[in-house]
């Protein structure tokens, strides 16, 4: 669910950042079945690129997580909020302790902005995106 | 000697997006910004 809560926000804002002058994509594991389905039910409009063997979480050195994540406060607080919004979980995938990461490249190799996710609900905000593509 | 950026270490990449095109991630960022986002699952 907590994916889907940062793909809604992001989709809500996608205006905010492309008029930042900035591209938009995600990139997800799993296979194109899975993929194609979660796009249309979160109706992203941007690339949604598939990683199905962790390349580039790989290289890009991104956390897992483990059981002892579900006993967070943190992550009891997220769950919280992401319910609230009307978010809920949907099938994991093979790799469910696998985070994910927000990051602003650009233009050229250069890295911007950088958010490795702790845990589950440990997302970057939008806010904080949108700051970084003003600076 | 200089590390290399993480965006240079992902530039040569290449992910199908989910319409099975074949797309090179450094692209995204070649010539404007680029927000990525990795997911943790489609869950």
């Amino acid at each position: 669910m907590f994916c889907r809560e940062h793909v809604a926000q992001l989709r809500e804002h996608q205006s905010e950042i492309k008029a930042r002058g900035a591209n938009l994509a995600a990139i997800g594991m799993g296979d194109f079945h899975y993929a194609r389905a979660f796009r249309e039910e979160t109706g992203i409009t941007f690339p949604l690129l598939i990683d199905v063997d962790r390349a580039a979480y790989r290289a890009a050195e991104l956390k897992s997580a483990n059981l002892l994540h579900l006993l967070r406060r943190d992550n009891a607080v997220a769950r919280k909020r992401a319910t609230a919004a009307g978010h809920r979980q949907h099938k994991l995938g093979e790799n469910p302790f696998q985070l994910g990461a927000s990051f602003i490249f650009g233009p050229g190799n250069v890295d911007r902005f950088s958010h490795i996710s702790e845990t589950f609900g440990d997302n970057a905000s939008v806010a904080d995106v949108l700051s970084a593509l003003s600076r | 000697m200089t590390a290399e950026s993480l965006s240079a270490k992902l530039s040569a990449i290449v992910l199908p997006d989910a319409d099975e095109r074949p797309m090179r991630v450094g692209s995204l960022w070649e010539s404007q910004p680029a927000v990525i986002v990795f997911l943790r699952h489609y869950g």
